[in-house]
């Protein structure tokens, strides 16, 4: 079962899943910056005819990756998804750590002030990687906040969390683990985004008592930090692990050609790693504060896909890249 | 007996030189919806103790601001202005004529006003009940009077502690309107109770404004019937016969000499003093 | 023509009165609206901040500028009612509180970006209102000071110099580099406010700026022994400092305040310091420390009329 924002929808439902995208986003605080704009009708018109390009191409679900903090709109996704037709599993969690805002890291500040505080004083109240992931749950079994101090009636359907920083911080590793702890207790997939880090923490991660399928190690065709031994060792393991930013072929670190992912894919699927791959653009659809991705999420299957084929990737593997695997991250273990 | 002003109640004698009619701020209610309307606050500040402290050094005592409740007062702002100047103003309660100053709130039919929801400020006169109905005489009177004994009420429901020292009212040009003369008569009772007097504006009606005012009870005294110098209706027999009773006369648009309907030059003005004068009604 | 710009529109320096140059009205680190454990009651909250405020205002206060500067608990329309109904002249502002108050989103940014940012706010409005901020804030405290920190600073600088508006730090402890960075954008020293020179002492460092021109600010008044806060100082040592400032004639540089907050986001009411408080205690005890009624009236009127309104 798959928690979309328009409520649950059975796996085998899912279809084809787009397993990584963005269609709203933006760093926290872009909404008091006065030079971003966001023409709320306008931006919905553009995702619509992005989401109707994406099904007519095959596509019928997306993952959108935008986490608790980085421009997510529960409402807007709810009537997105609506009016294309197309499930919306929305994510919670707090991301990177130059993502996270100084309420999440005000509190071990002061930890650092409290050596220099009186005795016999309470001391302050800080959220640790429990408190995290009862907030991420509560994301998921009761709905996604919103401005206003509203809680949505959508609710998140799978967890985020992001590593930069070597070692991971408190920060990080706090909300790391705090997602951990949701993904499990609600049964839910979370998503890695974690680089050269991925293989150290993947491990702190299962620790919480996550299985191994309900991971995705993302961004593995990140340039910056290729790695085929690590993706066959998490391959090994039961975790996913995703080539999750096709069509990012130029204009950033991470890029490179599509031509290297499809080699990349290849390469698992002649390992025996084909269960083992999920796909995806990762785009920005709408950016507030941030540039829109030059191309949109109907190049996976537009373009990405037929390099596939005409690479000798058969229909049979296609489907499991496409179908299989993500059913089977939201199935019943 | 001392005067309510902004800075608080001084002696009639000590009012020196008094400018009986002014506007410090002046606007239709309702301007600051519009948003054309620039009020800079700082600016405009500035601008009007410039002219405070002109008319000061002139030899000038105090100012009446006859703005009433709704053409633009503002009390805080003329405080500080009476402050830092040195001129005493006396504020203004009261409606003038409907169309620019009483808002629909208080038009339209009567309805009733809960107990609970009115404020301790209503303060008892006697032979009155607070009236329940919107659109009558005595909801006015209460309305002016506990401006001129409380304090007058300032934007966001804040009742200030600054005492109006005046009572202003009027009409339309052309006829007295059913609220209008409830305003009128509202005007008359409250200042009869609080002791203070009326100025009028428009002079198209001003018998009838003089006679409203009587009926209800206030002395001629009391009365000053404004704008007589207003080029549509100037009579000096009105004006002769108003002086006669008792009531003041007030040629208070010195200086408006051209560029609107009711202005002329001020050589007639002076003219009309001169022959008030010389009949003995200086 | 020198002009506060409050929440309500500009306002001339005459109408300042008693002025607490360092508060908030709801305060806090950026990211508390993610976490609904640090929700609260809208109205409820209002009540309180009202309270507080017209507390100051019946204990003669006029004019209340809040230092929550950019998505630290700025709440325009809750500024907005709170002025209107309180017939208080609130002031907001512009300017970060440092990293941790900072937002990812204004994290890569020059001193470019922060000075046009600032200078919008000043002259055209805050976020995307009309409404325009009156102070700069400049904050941070880590040591050495940060990358963003230092552009921040700066930009303030720029956009003080650029609109006449005056800058108030938040962070003592990395002085001289703050200092160094005005130096250097050519910002008056007589348009800078320094906070927080009673959370880490030194009085002849207070009276060295002073004496350059800066304005000293003891503004954690009430923030005394019993706090949380390791700043913590009894209100008596507070006073104190501000007698041996005027005894050294520098009374003219001066500031007072609480660094009271109405509400601080995820912690809920803040108990440590309370605006009306520095009026009904406070002032009572400088007057029992030999400090003259007109020296009062100095620290917490004409100070504030001086520094304040944008040039």
């Amino acid at each position: 079962m798959a928690i979309t924002v328009n409520g649950p929808v059975p796996d085998d439902r899912l279809g084809i899943v787009a397993a990584h995208e963005h269609l709203l986003y933006g760093l926290p605080g872009w909404h008091d910056d006065p030079a971003v704009l966001f023409d709320r009708p306008k931006v919905f018109d553009a995702l619509l005819a992005a989401l109707r390009e994406f099904k007519a191409a095959g596509g019928n679900s997306l993952m959108d990756a935008s986490g608790t903090l980085c421009g997510r709109d529960p409402e807007f996704l709810k009537a997105l998804s609506a009016a294309a037709g197309i499930n919306i599993i929305a994510s919670c969690g707090l991301g990177a750590q130059e993502l996270i805002p100084g309420y999440f890291g005000l509190p071990l500040a002061e930890r650092a002030l409290r050596e220099q505080r009186r005795d016999g004083e309470p001391p302050l109240w800080i959220p640790d990687a429990g408190y995290i992931g009862g907030m991420l749950g509560a994301e998921m079994s009761d709905g996604m906040p919103m401005a206003g101090m509203v809680r949505s009636r959508a609710c998140a359907g799978f967890v985020l969390c992001a590593c930069s920083a070597q070692p991971a911080s408190e920060i990080e590793e706090m909300a790391i683990r705090g997602a951990a702890m949701a993904a499990r207790r609600h049964d839910v997939p979370l998503r890695l985004e974690g680089g050269a880090h991925a293989p150290r923490l993947f491990p702190l991660i299962t620790a919480e008592g996550l299985a191994a399928g309900r991971v995705v190690i993302g961004h593995c065709d990140d340039a910056r930090c290729l790695d085929s031994a690590r993706d066959r060792e998490l391959a090994s393991q039961g975790a996913y692990v995703a080539y999750d930013h096709v069509g990012w072929q130029d204009g950033s670190p991470h890029a490179m050609p599509d031509a290297q992912r499809v080699q990349q894919v290849k390469d698992m699927v002649a390992a025996g790693y084909a269960e083992r791959v999920l796909l995806s653009c990762g785009t920005v659809g709408c950016g507030l504060g941030v540039p829109a991705s030059k191309h949109g999420m109907s190049h996976l299957l537009k373009d990405f896909v037929p390099r596939l084929s005409g690479a000798g990737v058969g229909d049979s593997a296609l489907h499991t890249l496409l179908v299989e695997n993500p059913r089977r991250l939201f199935a019943q273990l | 007996m001392k005067v309510e002003t902004l800075t608080g109640p001084v002696a009639p004698q000590d009012l020196g030189i008094v400018a009986m009619r002014e506007h410090l701020l002046l606007g239709r209610h309702g301007w600051h919806w519009a948003p054309e309307v620039r009020f800079d606050r700082a600016a405009a500040f500035e601008s009007v103790l410039a002219r405070l402290e002109a008319f000061k050094k002139r030899g000038g005592g105090t100012l009446v601001d006859a703005s009433g409740i709704t053409l633009g007062r503002n009390v805080p702002f003329y405080r500080r202005l009476s402050e830092l100047s040195g001129v005493h103003i006396v504020a203004s309660t009261g409606f003038g004529e409907q169309s620019s100053s009483i808002p629909g709130h208080f038009l339209g039919r009567a309805y009733r006003v809960s107990t609970d929801a009115r404020q301790h400020w209503v303060r008892e006169i006697p032979g009155h009940f607070y009236s329940s109905h919107g659109e009558s005489k005595e909801y006015l009177m209460f309305l002016f009077y506990n401006e001129l004994t409380e304090g007058m009420a300032a934007p966001c429901m804040i009742r200030t502690g600054i005492k109006a020292g005046i009572v202003q009212t009027g009409s339309a040009w052309d006829g007295v309107s059913r609220l209008e003369e409830f305003s009128i008569r509202a005007a008359a009772m409250a200042a009869r109770h609080a002791g203070v007097s009326v100025i009028t504006t428009s002079a198209g009606q001003a018998r009838r404004h003089f006679e409203l005012l009587s009926a209800e009870g206030l002395e001629a005294q009391r009365i000053v019937i404004g704008h007589c110098d207003d080029a549509r209706a100037v009579d000096l027999d009105r004006d002769r016969s108003f002086a006669e009773k008792g009531a003041y006369v007030a040629y208070d648009h010195v200086g408006w000499e051209k560029d609107a309907p009711h202005a002329m030059a001020d050589d007639e003005r002076v003219a009309l003093v001169k022959a008030m004068v010389q009949a003995g009604y200086a | 023509m020198a002009h506060l710009n409050t929440v309500l529109g500009t306002l001339h320096p005459e109408e300042m009165g008693i002025t607490a140059v360092h508060e908030h009205i709801l305060f806090g680190p950026p990211g508390w609206e993610a976490d609904p454990g640090a929700w609260f009651k809208m109205g409820k909250v209002f009540e309180k901040c009202y309270n507080d405020l017209m507390d100051f205002k019946l204990q003669g206060g006029a004019t209340f500028i809040d230092a929550s500067g950019i998505g630290s608990g700025r709440e325009l329309d809750v500024h907005i009612k709170l002025a209107s109904a309180t017939g208080l002249h609130v002031v907001a502002s512009t300017g970060f509180l440092g990293e941790l108050f900072t937002a990812p989103h204004f994290h890569a940014r020059d001193a470019d970006y922060f000075e046009t940012l600032f200078v919008h706010e000043l002259t055209v409005g805050m976020g995307r209102t009309r409404v325009k901020a009156g102070v700069i804030n400049a904050g941070g405290g880590a040591q050495p000071m940060t990358r963003l920190d230092a552009a921040q600073h700066r930009g303030a600088a720029r956009a003080a110099r650029k609109t006449g508006a005056a800058v108030m730090t938040h962070a003592i402890n990395a002085l001289d580099e703050q200092l160094a960075i005005f130096r250097e954008e050519k910002l008056d020293p007589a348009r800078i406010i320094l906070g927080g020179c009673d959370t880490r002492l030194d009085l002849e460092r207070d009276k060295r700026v002073a004496k350059a021109g800066c304005y000293v600010a003891y503004d954690h008044v009430g923030l005394e022994s019993w706090s949380r806060m390791a700043h913590a100082l009894p209100d008596q040592r507070r006073a104190e400092l501000v007698k041996a400032m005027l005894d050294a004639e520098l009374g003219d540089r001066l500031i007072v305040s609480a660094g009271s907050s109405g509400w601080v986001l995820g912690q809920g009411e803040d108990h440590l310091s309370n605006v009306g408080n520095v009026l009904r205690y406070f002032v009572p005890r400088l007057a029992a420390a030999g400090v003259a009624e007109a020296d009062v009236r100095r620290i917490f009127a004409d100070n504030p009329k001086r520094v304040l309104p944008i040039q």
